[in-house]
């Protein structure tokens, strides 16, 4: 299907009955840290992190049915290119829209349109809480139902899928696979303020050899409550809150997550944003400040006798190693951008950023040498968008 | 830290700083129309229900004049309360996401008044200085 926008060209492909769409962003930053990457940024200019290209072709087969593929062209090597979404949708009234194939994940507010850089105020949406390990496809089906009065329009989604590729953790792919992923989702809009809260849930399978490996051994030595914990198997759940209020002068943007989960290894993820706004005609002015704090389960403790031999020295050791190495977030951030609209269908924008951990390892900085890092940063960037 | 927080009260309270006051150009009516009749008068908050949303239930598509003409920023700050530039994200994000795409555009009133005078069914705003054909009904207006 996502041949068909190129072999037909969009005036052809217009007649029958379809419908070229596009999107475009070139996004540079830089932070001032040396050794820290943050989302893939470094202490000099990179373009290559988040600039992409999107096409997307809807074919019309009736009044009901439509056929929707979307191509991404990313810069990024760490992250795929090629097919993001590819789905058929029947809507059999005005009411409800079913669809069936590989889609966006709804778990945020903004999951729709991340990519669609135009569509939102910031150069690089709020990292807090749109977090690079939260994967933004999934294979499945999809129901919406709406309903609008003239005093506000109602929706409530609900989902039901799998996913199964690599999700970017620290910089590093990590082979992913969730079942059971499920999810429900209801947005209401009173003229210019809108809510969204959702929950999903799903089963996710991480391949981390490492720790499987440890696990096997801790397991084998006769230690099953301390190999237990190292379990790459978990139930993961998503939930989450946003609120929106837009006037004709300014507009205020919030949005709340928790990542939770069954494990005693993985950490529990709490963060929000809160976004001020001013319009001045084609200009706006932002403010946003974000917050993220994980939560850490401890290790077990006594399992594995001290004092003994070296090699349950070593063991012990290696398992608090592991506790040890994980990395987490206490991290407070506070932003201040412009975007200038000067065309209809352009935008450029511009955004500084103070960072601030409470930790000098942490999973939103990311640091290989943490000893020369105090934990703060200012990071610039700038962006010109682009929809046709 | 606490600097910091400072400096950001301060930038919050400039922005806050009152917007000057628009300035419309002469006085004059705005027309909301429909090209089917029996429609019967509609509200300010319907019509806006109309152009943002896709399951109204009512039985007319809205069209749009082109980003840029005179009378789309007054219909956009009168009647849909949002800005240019907010309802064009508005529509990047929608048109994406496979719920609904913007409504037609028109470049000039000559050719949305030529397609409203064929084609029944649709919602549409005029200035009050267009000679109205009997086809288009009236069912919102504001002067401006």
């Amino acid at each position: 299907m996502c041949v068909l926008p190129f072999l037909y060209g969009p005036p052809a492909f217009a007649e029958l009955g379809g419908d070229v769409s596009g999107f475009a962003r070139l996004v540079g930053g830089l932070h001032d840290e040396s050794d820290v990457s943050y989302q893939g940024y470094e202490d000099s200019w990179r373009f290559d992190q988040d600039t992409l290209l999107g096409l997307q072709g809807r074919l019309d087969i009736s009044d009901k049915f439509s056929a929707t593929a979307l191509l991404v062209g990313r810069t990024d090597s760490d992250l795929d290119s090629g097919i993001e979404w590819l789905y058929a949708s029947y809507r059999p009234n005005d009411s409800f829209n079913i669809k069936l194939g590989q889609m966006q994940t709804p778990f945020y507010s903004l999951s729709d349109s991340l990519d669609v850089g135009y569509s939102y105020p910031w150069v690089i949406a709020p990292s807090e809480v749109y977090n690079e390990f939260v994967f933004n496809k999934f294979q499945g089906i999809d129901v919406r139902y709406s309903h609008t009065t003239e005093d506000y329009s109602a929706h409530i989604e609900a989902y039901y899928g799998e996913f199964d590729d690599d999700i970017t953790v620290n910089g590093s792919s990590v082979g992913t696979e969730v079942e059971d992923l499920t999810g429900i989702i209801a947005e209401l809009r009173i003229e210019n303020l809108s809510f969204r809260a959702s929950y999903h849930t799903g089963d996710i399978f991480l391949d981390l050899p490492e720790l499987n490996r440890f696990a096997d051994l801790l397991a084998n030595s006769g230690f099953p409550r301390s190999a237990a914990t190292l379990t790459t198997e978990a139930v993961a759940d998503f939930y989450q809150f946003s609120t929106d209020y837009d006037s004709l002068s300014y507009f205020l943007k919030g949005e709340w997550i928790k990542i939770a989960n069954d494990t005693d290894y993985f950490a529990e993820i709490q963060s929000y944003y809160l976004t001020y706004g001013r319009y001045y005609d084609k200009w706006t002015f932002l403010i946003t400040y974000g917050n993220r704090r994980d939560t850490l389960p401890r290790p077990v403790s006594g399992e594995i006798p001290l004092g003994f031999a070296p090699q349950l020295q070593q063991l012990a050791l290696g398992y608090q190693q592991l506790f040890a190495s994980r990395v987490e977030d206490d991290i407070d951030s506070y932003g201040l951008g412009v975007r200038w609209d000067f065309r209809s269908d352009m935008a450029l924008k511009a955004e500084y950023k103070w960072l601030e951990s409470e930790h000098r390892r942490s999973a939103t900085l990311y640091s290989s040498d943490s000893r020369s890092f105090d934990g703060d940063a200012k990071f610039f960037s700038v962006a010109l968008e682009w929809v046709f | 830290m606490r600097k910091r927080l400072q400096l950001l009260l301060a930038i919050c309270w400039l922005l806050v700083l009152p917007l000057s006051p628009a300035v419309w150009g002469e006085g004059t009516r705005l027309l909301v129309v429909t090209s089917t009749q029996g429609i019967g008068p509609l509200s300010r908050k319907q019509i806006k229900q109309i152009y943002l949303e896709s399951s109204t239930g009512y039985p007319v598509k809205p069209i749009n004049l082109a980003a840029g003409a005179k009378i789309r920023s007054i219909f956009n700050a009168r009647i849909i309360g949002l800005t240019e530039s907010r309802i064009q994200a508005y529509w990047a994000q929608r048109r994406f996401t496979g719920r609904s795409s913007p409504p037609m555009e028109f470049e000039s009133i000559e050719a949305l008044m030529q397609f409203l005078e064929t084609n029944s069914g649709y919602l549409a705003y005029l200035p009050d200085s267009v000679s109205l054909p009997e086809t288009l009904e009236v069912v919102y207006s504001f002067d401006y």
